[in-house]
């Protein structure tokens, strides 16, 4: 799961392997915004088909989306 | 007192070069920008030729990501105004950047985004429509995209005209300036949508040369006419107050005096009888110029080589000029370039303040048969040297939109 996280923030936020840890902070370490985030969620909801309910101002770090998105496919 | 408003700085993307410099040699030596249409396949189109810009690389203006969120017509458009802005000395120079505004024309926008976004969700639903589509395709966000790459906080505004966005947008520059609302405007158009939805409407219109040879197509004035040939491009102008320009020490092309806007209120896309709402829009423009008919040196008409325009507006400029329309030499850079769309009048300004300053007209290149309607002196595949004071560029748009502007030589290059 956390590869194809990594593999969603490389390719939209223009970032090296490296720079994508699970402890990243999305907006102070890898740059995102809000329109990166729109992109972010739209791309792994429609890989793991599913969606994103809660507030997802609450998702700072990439262990926050990993970890979400755990939560959710589990439930199904 | 209005304030007098000065050229500082130009910036163009066009099918014959990709910098001010290399368009302006190429117009002198009449090099044709039109070609086999490269961006999509056009098996099955009945037309096949456009004026596409070439060699344009968004990684030479920008990151991967910023590329991403940009339609073609916004990087074309800030590609420009980098240039421009440059050009005008203003990087790293302190200014009041609430008093630098930006004002330019596009008249489609994001088309290809469009498109593209319309086949996502047609063919995938709802889910695969990017959340780029909005911000991408908006017309008016080259506008914002260019006073966020130049951090420019004063108005920011986008004029939709059609094809005569591009001098509409520039006229209301030049009265932004002249009221004082601002120091310096960013102002000039842009286009880019050479795209099959946007041909194929074209092409239904009628509107577009039949012709499939590239040297035989875009022939305003000419005989054989037969519809535009649709380009894309950029052409961005540094407008600034005199006082601005001259306490910063700043290089002046030549100064904007005169803009006349009117509206055939006649017909979508047909132009209005004999060319009124034209010749309308010049003599607004002469006349906010503080000139005479016979002071202007020098038309760069709005040419497009359709039938109807053509005409209607070689009937303008005689209404205008009376006797005298045939002597002043008129000719058009879309013979070289297609016609920009919403970024012709702007780039065709680019060409005028070159014109005035190497006292060079460029040629109507192409020409080969004389017309009986359109009888004016077209600077027929030659181009000439002639001292120019005062200089008229002429558009018009679907709409029965037409625009006009007086640009003079500055002083210092009297």
């Amino acid at each position: 799961m956390f590869d194809k996280v990594k593999e969603t923030l490389i390719e939209i936020l223009d970032v090296t392997e490296e720079e994508v840890l699970l402890e990243s902070h999305l907006y102070d370490d890898l740059y995102a915004d809000s329109l990166d985030m729109a992109q972010i969620i739209l791309n792994l909801e429609n890989y793991y088909g599913i969606s994103f309910q809660d507030d997802i101002t609450q998702i700072k770090t990439v262990s926050d989306i990993v970890n979400y998105i755990k939560t959710v496919v589990n439930k199904k | 007192m209005k304030n007098k408003v000065v050229i500082t700085g130009l910036g163009a993307i066009t099918p014959i070069g990709n910098t001010v410099e290399d368009f302006w040699n190429n117009v002198k030596e009449g090099i044709c920008g039109i070609d086999f249409i490269k961006s999509f396949n056009t098996e099955g189109y009945k037309i096949k030729i456009a004026a596409e810009v070439k060699n344009f690389n968004p990684v030479d203006y920008f990151s991967h990501k910023e590329s991403k969120r940009l339609d073609r017509f916004s990087q074309l458009g800030i590609a420009a105004a980098k240039e421009a802005y440059e050009d005008a000395g203003l990087n790293n120079v302190k200014i009041d950047r609430e008093r630098i505004s930006v004002v330019v024309g596009n008249g489609v926008g994001g088309i290809s985004t469009i498109q593209e976004e319309v086949l996502n969700l047609n063919n995938h639903g709802e889910k695969l429509v990017s959340p780029l589509f909005i911000p991408k395709s908006l017309p008016n966000i080259a506008a914002a995209n260019i006073s966020i790459a130049l951090n420019a906080k004063g108005m920011s505004k986008t004029v939709i005209t059609a094809c005569s966005s591009g001098t509409d947008a520039i006229g209301e520059a030049f009265r932004l300036v002249q009221h004082d609302e601002a120091d310096i405007v960013i102002t000039g158009g842009f286009e880019s949508c050479i795209t099959p939805l946007m041909v194929s409407g074209f092409t239904n219109l009628n509107a577009l040369c039949t012709s499939n040879n590239p040297k035989r197509a875009s022939i305003p004035f000419d005989k054989n006419r037969s519809g535009f040939v649709i380009g894309e491009g950029a052409g961005i102008i540094i407008l600034e107050s005199l006082k601005h320009a001259l306490d910063r020490n700043a290089k002046i092309y030549g100064e904007i005096v005169g803009y006349g806007s009117t509206c055939d209120a006649y017909h979508l896309i047909a132009p209005g009888l004999e060319g009124e709402g034209i010749a309308r829009s010049m003599k607004r423009a002469i006349k906010d110029a503080g000139i005479e008919p016979e002071n202007v040196s020098y038309i760069n008409a709005h040419g497009t080589s359709t039938l109807s325009n053509d005409k209607s507006e070689t009937q303008a400029i005689k209404s205008v000029f009376h006797e005298q329309a045939y002597r002043i030499p008129i000719s058009s850079t879309k013979s070289m370039i297609g016609h920009l769309l919403g970024a012709a009048g702007a780039v065709e300004a680019i060409a005028c303040i070159k014109s005035i300053q190497d006292n060079f007209i460029h040629a109507t290149i192409g020409y080969s048969e004389t017309d009986k309607d359109c009888d004016l002196d077209y600077v027929p595949n030659k181009g000439r040297v002639k001292e120019l004071k005062y200089v008229l560029s002429s558009s018009s748009g679907f709409g029965g939109h037409n625009s006009s502007i007086v640009i003079k030589k500055w002083k210092d290059l009297y």
